[in-house]
Parts: C-alpha cells; structure tokens; sequence
C-alpha cells in the first residue's frame, strides 16, 4: 500500500504569506502534526523572493518594484533572487529520516528535482537536472530550486516557469549598468525557458498542477491526498507572517 | 557606498545582537568586491577594516550560493571580526569556524570566500 502524503494547492497569496506557509508547514511536519506535504502555489501579488544571503538592496530595485505593484521577500532558503509571476511554485516538506530523502544534501536536490522532472514529462517536456540547483530543457533552465534543513525536517521550494517576460524581470532586479542590462537581458533570454515556449501554447496553472502532482506520486511512489493547513499551522503561518517575512527588519536583515 | 557600507555593517550588529558597535574611525577602509566562485555562485563582500593594522572590522558575505545551516553565515561573519587580512590567516580562520560549527557550504567554498576578501583589498 502507497504512502499517504498531504497535498496543498494555495493561490494567489502574498509573498510574506507563502513564505509563512512554507515555514509553517516544517515546523508542523518537524512536530509530527502533519504528514509529508507537496504544495503547489502562485504568488498576488507578483513578487521577487530572494536567498536568504542576498542583500536586498544589492538585488531588488525597491522604488521599481513599488511602481509596478510587485512584492518582495527574504526567504529562508539560499540561491538567488526569482521573479514570481507566471510560474508554478512546489514546496515539499519531509523529515530528513525519511527513506526516500538521501543524507546527502545535493544528492537530496537531484531526488526531489527527479518529482519536477517527472511533472514536465507529463506534460510533453524532456528535462533534466543541472547541480546545483536548477532543472533545464533544451539546454535552458526552466526550473529554480532551493532547499533548507531545520528541525531535522527538509523544505524545498522551486519553480516552473510557465511564462516569463525577461524585459519586465530586468527593469525590477538591479544591474550593474543600461549596456550590460541589454547583454543580460540577451544573455539571459538564451538561457532561459518556459512551458510555453517549448509546447508553443499556454498552459495553465491547474493543468500543470495536475502533471506536477503525478510526477510527486511518480517519483516517491506515493499517493498525494488532497488537504488543507491545520488549525495550528494558521496560527504559525500568522505569526511567521508578523514576525518574519512581512517585517522591514527580515527583508532588510542584509 | 562607503557610508551605505558603514551603516548595513552596523544594521547588522544590531541584528545579532553584538553590545560592541563596530569600530568606525579615520583608519577606517569600506570597499566591496563581486566573484564568481567557479563551478559555485557569485560571492559579494562589504568588508570594512583597519587600513593600519590590516583587521577587519566587519564584514558582508552576500551572494546566491548556499549554507547549511543558514544562520551560520552570520556566526562566520562574526567570527571573523578582528582576522588579519591574510590569505593564509583567513583561511585557517574560516576553516575552523566550518568545522566547529558543522558548516556544510555549496556554491561557495573557503577558497572562494578567501579570495573575495582578499579581492577588496586591491
């Protein structure tokens, strides 16, 4: 008999919210309140996350990111700073103990990369992992990836892009000067990709929901149950909410 | 920037609760550099040091690689207060720290982290 994981689908939450959640949920799976949990989210705002180490204002164009409505956020994992906004974004939340995450951190990566791997398969695409951190398609990444370990319990969250507009996401993150933006900007356009522009058609949020969710099944060899947060992760997320990502102090910690 | 640099240094004394304010004065030297670690990440430093002595006074390791646990960066950066701007004295110096502290690093690496200390000087 399959394993019985928990799985989430929460839309169009804020990007202190989602972080919250994230967090929430390894605190309560660390406890043995709730089992394994696949979530799959968007961000409403559009936001820009970036790694724990990252300094803020070293990445971010706040005043930009102010005139276009986009939110932003620290997150507790490392890696870079990710434009939020038509993607799909995964966590997952297990115990280190548990067999089917291996010790090693960047052999853990290439596991729960293999879930995503699989989910793009579903839906037509060959993909494959890239260490660190990123899956790529046709030589370009398609997918960001970022994990972290406390309280003995593992979080990683990435993402699918679904679309992306490289010229938007460059007039919010912070470059060096106007002629490298352009090089950047080309440069970055030869690396990266989206579902849409490998199937030459839009796919939504619900559908690549679904392909995700049997990819998670396919590579764990377990069964996603849907589910909702508890009572007692409502609790945490509000005050992660209050006390972290939703706080000047987080954001601007470096 | 070198102000910039003065007062994130000091914003984060304040967040890791060190009762010592860093230490700003006339010998005081701000300067940054950017590296891309290879096969790893890119590494910032906002490093600030005594131009006499050749301490550090404080220091900024930013960048989009990954440390586990995250928190200790910030015990890294710490620890690091007062180590003589030298390639082999860093190194030993971060070295022990990785090891006291069971930091495991990817995408950076304590060669990486040395060099873009050292960067700020030149």
């Amino acid at each position: 008999m399959k394993e019985k994981w928990r799985y989430l689908i929460t839309e169009n939450n804020s990007a202190a919210k989602n972080m919250a959640i994230d967090r929430a949920v390894l605190v309560a799976n660390s406890e043995g309140k709730v089992p394994p949990t696949v979530r799959f989210y968007t961000w409403s705002p559009p936001a820009i996350s970036i790694g724990y180490f990252q300094s803020l204002s070293e990445e971010i164009d706040l005043k930009k990111c102010k005139d276009f409505g986009v939110d932003y956020v620290r997150r507790i994992t490392g890696g870079g700073a990710v434009f939020h906004d038509d993607e799909l974004t995964y966590s997952i939340v297990i115990p280190e103990s548990h067999p089917q995450i291996p010790k090693n951190i960047m052999e853990s990566y290439g596991r729960i990369c293999g879930a995503v791997i699989k989910g793009l398969k579903n839906q037509g695409i060959d993909s494959s992992y890239v260490p660190i951190n990123d899956i790529v398609s046709e030589g370009r990444k398609i997918s960001g990836n970022a994990q972290t370990r406390k309280l003995k319990t593992v979080l990683q969250h990435g993402t699918v892009l679904l679309d992306v507009d490289i010229e938007k996401m460059f007039s919010l993150l912070i470059v060096p000067n106007e002629k490298i933006r352009d090089k950047m900007i080309s440069d970055v356009k030869q690396r990266v990709t989206s579902v849409k522009h490998i199937l030459g058609n839009y796919v939504s949020f619900n559908d690549s929901v679904n392909a995700m969710k049997k990819g998670f099944e396919q590579e764990f060899n377990v069964r996603l149950i849907p589910g909702s947060l508890t009572d007692y992760e409502l609790v945490l997320i509000d005050k992660f909410e209050k006390e972290c990502f939703a706080n000047p102090d987080w954001n601007h910690k470096r | 920037m070198s102000q910039k640099l003065k007062q994130n240094l000091y914003t984060r004394s304040k967040n890791l609760k060190i009762t010592q304010k860093p230490v700003f004065n006339k010998l005081s030297t701000c300067a940054k550099s950017v590296y891309k670690i290879p096969d790893g990440k890119l590494l910032r430093i906002s490093l600030d040091y005594n131009d006499k002595n050749k301490k550090i006074l404080g220091l900024l390791i930013t960048g989009d690689f990954f440390v586990y646990p995250e928190e200790a960066i910030e015990i890294l950066e710490k620890k690091l207060v007062n180590t003589t701007l030298n390639g082999k004295i860093l190194k030993d110096k971060i070295s022990n720290v990785i090891i006291e502290n069971k930091i495991e690093f990817i995408g950076l690496n304590v060669e990486g982290l040395v060099t873009g200390i050292m960067m700020c000087l030149k």
